[in-house]
């Protein structure tokens, strides 16, 4: 599931927004809302979503201060803009800051979609994933012999785009619609990785990527990292990589920003 | 040249404030009349030092003359008074009344009447003469006069004059005016004498006397004979400075005395100028070296120079005359040449104040002529060009302005539809969705800013946007069918020229059906041009309907304020007037069709 920030200041766009993203774009997800700039950067200083979809000109910050100020802290944040201005100087300004999409109101429902589904796809290249989960039918057909390792291929995926969900071997193996035990050993006969192991290791390298990629606390990375609490997760980290994360992220601090 | 330069230097300077007209009117008039009056002005000067000069030449040939002809009389009369001394009988009657002046006391008569006879002979035919006396030592006065006017003796101790004759040695002598005494009736009349003593021939014993009385007046004689100048003042003296004669000008003062007093009579040399009293006069002077008489004239300057003065009053008349032919050519000249270009600057000041009607007529072959034309072209053009700016912005603006005279922030809006499309959404209201979406498209290409001309997809798009409205509107009953050829996409089209025309067709087409319409939007290149036409199968026209309205398209005024009114052909023409007013001749619009069988606008661009 991809998080998706809507910063508008007219509650009933926003909630209009927000049903239609849940009606015909299924991958993603409405994870926080804005009712203003100001709100927006509060919200992105604790969690990063993958899509921001905003107006233009608000209440409170204008969009365009606020678009400078998000591109500061999250350079890659695909970013859709819905205004009723159809000026060329907002056009110029939404360019220059690397907007993905940008929308006139009133919008009409598709070009919404299609814009997503861009994005999707773009993301989807991000994080290494080529299609969506396969269903339990997909794997029955297949069969278990040769496709082992497509299945394999697929749990992976699935571990990477839920790294802050509920990643517990029996919550993935129904997915799959296969027995955990027999989950469990075919991943370890595959990958010659325990699963939890590998999930682990998944999470780190999200935390790792956090620390340096953003600006977001520590307990912030911890969770969006999928690890339980902050605690727990400075222990791991120390453990793993023999620093804190603080320190971790002091080091890269310079070549990043 | 370098009057040349120095005019233009004078002209710049002076004449940079005033029109050509004027400054070709002064040059011409200064190039003719500079060297036309400096040649007059020195040609004059040349003339008037000659014409002096001939007068005064002049003045000293009369007086020479003058001078010349006083000798001959005075020689005549030197002659007649040594006649005498050649006749015995009077040389024995002078010295037969021999004896002290005063003594003698009178004579024969019949010597009386010899003598009598005598002088009279002498002075037959000299009407200038007075009188010829011989007078002998002892005062007996022998005369040509009768004896009732002259006295028989006369003693001459009385008069002074008579020293002077009685001191010479028998020279003759001129006596200057003097008013002898032997005359009996005292007439106070003065004469001039030629007197000569008498002398015996062989012994040289003084016998006596002769005087012969000259009138005064004969002098005057000799001057008026000669064409002397009546104005100027004629003196003559002898050699002593004594006065003789003078005949003073009209209105003029003797001379004499103040030229005496000055003693300059001596020294004055000739041709110079001379004041006396308040006026010039030129002074000349000839010496007779015969008879020692000096001949001056005085004549006033003012007189010698009359002739020229009168020469300078026709000059400058005629320069007068002349300056006038001048400056009337001049002025006609600079008219006929300036004429041309003031009618170009008439033509451009109204230009300025916005009438690109005017023309220029005048049209010669010369550069005033290409000007006029390249004016006129000029002003075609400015007229062209303002005409389509001015009338297609006011086609544009229409659409603007209607959506602005409800004074609602065009962002306003398009929020209240995001906001109703929002609402729908939530709703699953799908259709209430596209009908906003398609609206708030509508209205975006209506009212955003005015491109003068788009690729013909987004036309189509709007126009698509329009019928997604009305579809929704009438429900089903209105059919809309695209046949687009993939090359024509992205040609360029003036905006919002295709909506007009499918409004029209709904309209007028479907709206009145029961059983709703179709309308075809169809454009397809045909060689050089893109025509696009719109279709509908409603009731169409007939066909001197369509006749009369393919004549009103073409003649409606793309100046009349536009309405926004339903009527076809008001709407038609006003398209037609965009295509015309952007592709000028390229462009068409056309109506076809016939009853029942619907009606069809096609419009032609060129590409």
């Amino acid at each position: 599931m991809y998080k998706v920030l809507l910063v508008e200041d007219e509650t009933v766009i926003r909630q209009g927004l927000r049903e239609l993203i849940h009606q015909s774009v299924h991958s993603f997800e409405v994870t926080g809302e804005a009712a203003n700039g100001s709100e927006a950067i509060a919200y992105l200083k604790a969690d990063m979503p993958d899509v921001m979809i905003t107006d233009i000109r608000m209440r409170e910050m204008d969009g365009l201060v606020m678009m400078g100020k998000v591109k500061q802290m999250y350079p890659e944040l695909i970013v859709i803009i819905l205004s009723g201005y159809g000026e060329f100087v907002y056009a110029q300004k939404a360019i220059e800051y690397g907007v993905f999409k940008y929308l006139l109101k009133p919008i009409e429902r598709h070009e919404l979609v299609a814009a997503m589904q861009k994005a999707q796809l773009l993301l989807d290249r991000k994080y290494g994933v080529s299609t969506s989960l396969p269903t339990a039918a997909n794997l029955e057909q297949t069969g278990s012999g040769g496709d082992t390792r497509k299945i394999i291929r697929d749990i992976r995926e699935y571990v990477k785009r839920h790294i802050d969900g509920d990643l517990r071997l029996q919550t993935v193996a129904s997915q799959v619609s296969l027995n955990a035990t027999y989950l469990s050993q075919l991943f370890k006969n595959e990958t010659g990785v325990n699963y939890s192991e590998y999930v682990l290791e998944v999470r780190m390298e999200r935390a790792k990527w956090l620390l340096v990629h953003t600006q977001l606390k520590i307990y912030d990375v911890a969770r969006l990292s999928g690890h339980q609490s902050p605690k727990h997760f400075m222990l791991v980290f120390k453990q793993q990589t023999g620093q804190t994360a603080g320190e971790y992220r002091d080091q890269f601090t310079d070549a990043n920003f | 040249m370098i009057s040349l330069t120095f005019l233009h230097q004078w002209f710049k300077g002076h004449l940079n404030e005033s029109n050509l007209r004027t400054k070709l009117l002064l040059l011409f008039t200064v190039l003719i009349l500079l060297p036309l009056s400096l040649q007059g002005m020195v040609t004059y000067r040349h003339f008037l030092a000659t014409v002096n000069h001939k007068t005064e030449q002049f003045t000293i040939d009369i007086v020479q003359q003058i001078n010349t002809n006083l000798d001959r009389m005075l020689k005549d009369l030197e002659r007649l008074s040594l006649m005498p001394l050649y006749d015995q009988m009077v040389l024995s009657i002078l010295a037969k009344y021999n004896g002290p002046m005063g003594s003698g006391t009178w004579a024969l008569s019949d010597d009386y009447l010899k003598m009598k006879l005598y002088t009279s002979g002498q002075a037959y035919n000299r009407p200038e003469i007075r009188g010829i006396h011989l007078i002998s030592n002892s005062g007996i006065l022998f005369s040509n006069v009768d004896a009732m006017s002259a006295d028989a003796v006369w003693d001459s101790r009385r008069d002074s004059w008579f020293s002077e004759l009685n001191q010479s040695d028998g020279e003759w002598t001129i006596i200057p005016p003097h008013e002898p005494s032997y005359y009996s009736s005292p007439s106070s009349e003065s004469y001039i004498s030629v007197a000569r003593v008498i002398r015996e021939p062989k012994t040289l014993v003084r016998l006596g006397y002769m005087i012969i009385d000259v009138k005064v007046e004969a002098f005057g004689h000799i001057l008026s004979n000669l064409n002397f100048e009546r104005e100027a003042s004629l003196l003559i003296v002898d050699e002593r400075q004594r006065f003789i004669f003078e005949r003073v000008e009209e209105g003029g003062v003797s001379a004499y005395g103040e030229l005496l007093e000055d003693g300059q009579l001596q020294e004055m040399r000739n041709r110079q100028k001379k004041k006396l009293g308040s006026r010039e006069y030129l002074f000349v002077q000839h010496h007779s070296s015969y008879t020692g008489l000096s001949v001056i004239s005085l004549t006033p300057i003012a007189v010698i120079q009359k002739e020229s003065h009168e020469m300078m009053t026709f000059t400058l008349w005629f320069a007068a005359v002349c300056v006038g032919m001048v400056t009337g050519l001049a002025v006609l000249l600079s008219y006929r040449i300036t004429k041309p270009l003031i009618e170009l600057k008439k033509a451009m000041a109204r230009a300025e104040q916005g009438n690109f009607n005017k023309r220029v007529t005048m049209l010669s072959n010369d550069e005033f002529g290409l000007l006029g034309r390249g004016f006129n072209n000029m002003m075609e053009e400015i007229n062209r060009l303002f005409h389509e700016v001015f009338v297609l912005g006011m086609r544009e603006k229409e659409a603007e302005l209607s959506a602005l005279q409800s004074q609602i922030n065009p962002h306003f809006i398009y929020n209240t539809l995001e906001s109703i499309n929002m609402m729908a959404i939530q709703c699953k209201h799908a259709e209430v969705s596209d009908m906003v979406t398609a609206l708030g498209k509508l209205l975006r290409y209506t009212i955003d800013k005015v491109d003068r001309r788009i690729q013909l997809w987004e036309e189509i798009q709007f126009v698509d946007s329009y019928v997604r409205i009305q579809q929704v509107r009438y429900g089903g009953k209105l059919q809309v069918l695209y046949e687009m050829e993939d090359e024509v996409k992205d040609c360029l089209i003036p905006k919002l020229i295709l909506q007009p025309l499918v409004e029209n067709a709904v309209y007028h087409g479907i709206d009145d059906r029961e059983e709703g319409g179709t309308i075809w939007i169809s454009a397809l290149r045909f060689e050089d041009e893109l025509l696009i036409t719109v279709r509908d199968n409603g009731k169409g026209m007939s066909e001197m309907e369509i006749e009369k309205l393919n004549e009103t398209i073409g003649k409606h005024p793309a100046n009349q304020p536009l309405q926004l009114s339903g009527r076809d052909e008001l709407g038609l023409s006003n398209i037609f007037q965009r295509i015309v007013l952007m592709y000028d001749k390229g462009g068409s619009l056309t109506v076809d069709g016939s009853p029942g069988q619907g009606f069809a606008v096609t419009i032609t661009i060129p590409l």
